[in-house]
């Protein structure tokens, strides 16, 4: 595909910023490498919600909320604001949980994934293999006429659902009453000025709304289109977080080094999990971060993925799926940390049911009467 | 809805890369068949496609430029017409 010179400087020129934002917010008081994780945000607000109850990961994140609403404004600026939906709900929500469970597996979403990846974490470079190899899989169904089929206009209630949700999040954010629970230990008890982190999210969410960035469509078009504009956006990302991290001093090379900066060093479960990750995104058209993005944009269908993610990361916690980070006790005892065997099993019936849905849907095995 | 015939595409309501994959088969497909000038897509030959996102409009442009084809758009109500000339 040719893409135009202006169209390659603005996805740089924002993916740069938004890396320089990442990096910003860690040293702003965001946990190591995560300056955004949208899968572990989502899992922090839920559990801030008390859906689960791992006390050290809890706390409802205002770049989740900056997303959505940076991404609603925009899209109302421009004239892109379009309440659409009804294309394989239930499929979606399902979609939706299992790429969650891939996530926690790995400890990340794919935007983490390039962060990590940019502190000098190799094990998100086996996570970047298994999350492209799942790609490759999607796009091998895509090409064979995978579809999730139609969607259609939808009233403007079903639209602006998810942008008044993110602003009833900001309201119980902000006033804390009893019932919000708040991590005092552990990642959910870091995090940047409230101010701050919802700036970033409304920035960051303007410029993915305005340049559809996607970690899922970057390494798809490539393979499908040999389109690289999205996949430009990744890169100007990581180069930026790079440098960002060489500067502030949290650059760190290595495989099993990595303590204490929410990561673990199961070769094989980091890479299954992340080919979860991408073979379940292809499947829904974009990653946890675009879907944020599509659903402040008025579409139903994203937004009912994104409770989809919501209730996996619920139950990722609640029965004991999420991977363990490695840790260093003060007496510098090591804890590797790792997979559990419920997550093992989570992550094998994720693919096979995301094999059956692609199956499904690609083969048209349960085809109407009418289509016959 | 549904597909009218090989150079008429309806993609209304199928999200990204749908209706670029479904530019991507036609044009593949009027390749194959051009007996004159196998595996160049014939002189003349229009495409057009129904989306109704600005994404697979760009998406499609960008495809259809890539191709070599001239591609302009035009938006009615909600939905667009992407028409790709070779």
């Amino acid at each position: 595909m040719k893409t135009s010179k202006k169209e390659l400087i603005i996805i740089s020129v924002f993916g740069i910023l938004t890396g320089i934002i990442a990096v910003s917010l860690v040293f702003f008081g965001n946990p190591a490498n995560m300056g955004f994780c949208i899968a572990c945000f989502i899992r922090d607000t839920v559990g801030g919600l008390g859906l689960h109850s791992a006390g050290v990961v809890q706390y409802i994140r205002p770049e989740i909320i900056g997303l959505i609403l940076g991404s609603f404004l925009l899209s109302l600026v421009r004239k892109e604001f379009a309440p659409k939906g009804g294309s394989a709900t239930i499929t979606r929500f399902i979609l939706g949980f299992f790429v969650m469970v891939g996530c926690l597996v790995f400890l990340g979403c794919p935007f983490r994934m390039i962060l990590r990846l940019s502190a000098g974490d190799l094990n998100a470079l086996i996570g970047l293999l298994g999350f492209s190899c799942g790609i490759g899989v999607g796009v091998f169904f895509l090409k064979k006429g995978f579809s999730l089929k139609r969607s259609y206009r939808q009233p403007v209630t079903e639209g602006v659902a998810m942008p008044v949700i993110a602003i009833v999040l900001l309201v119980l954010l902000v006033t804390a009453p009893a019932f919000i629970i708040f991590s005092e230990k552990g990642p959910g008890s870091m995090h940047a000025p409230i101010i701050l982190s919802l700036c970033a999210g409304l920035l960051v969410g303007g410029m993915a709304q305005y340049s559809r960035l996607c970690m899922v469509g970057g390494i798809r078009d490539l393979i499908l289109f040999r389109e690289k504009k999205l996949i430009l956006g990744f890169g100007a990302i990581f180069v930026a977080a790079l440098i960002g991290n060489l500067i502030t001093g949290k650059f760190n090379l290595g495989l099993t080094n990595q303590f204490g900066v929410v990561a673990h060093f199961d070769i094989l479960w980091n890479f299954l999990g992340m080919l979860l990750v991408g073979y379940g995104c292809v499947l829904l058209g974009g990653c946890p971060l675009r879907q944020l993005i599509l659903a402040g944009e008025g579409n139903s269908d994203s937004a009912v993925t994104v409770l989809g993610l919501a209730v996996g990361a619920a139950f990722c916690h609640n029965f004991g799926i999420a991977a363990t980070a490695a840790s260093k006790s003060a007496d510098g005892v090591e804890n590797v940390g790792g997979v559990s065997t419920t997550g093992k099993i989570a992550v094998i019936i994720g693919l096979i049911v995301v094999t059956i849905i692609a199956i499904v849907n690609t083969f048209q095995v349960f085809k109407r009467k009418s289509e016959q | 809805m549904s597909n009218l015939d090989i150079n008429k595409l309806d993609a209304r309501g199928l999200s990204c890369p749908e209706p670029v994959i479904m530019i991507k088969k036609a044009v593949d497909e009027a390749k194959t068949a051009n007996k004159t000038a196998p595996g160049n897509i014939p002189e003349g030959m229009v495409f057009t496609i129904m989306v109704d996102n600005k994404t697979s409009v760009e998406n499609i442009t960008r495809f259809g430029e890539h191709a070599g084809l001239t591609v302009t758009n035009e938006k009615t109500g909600d939905d667009y017409t992407v028409t790709l000339k070779k």
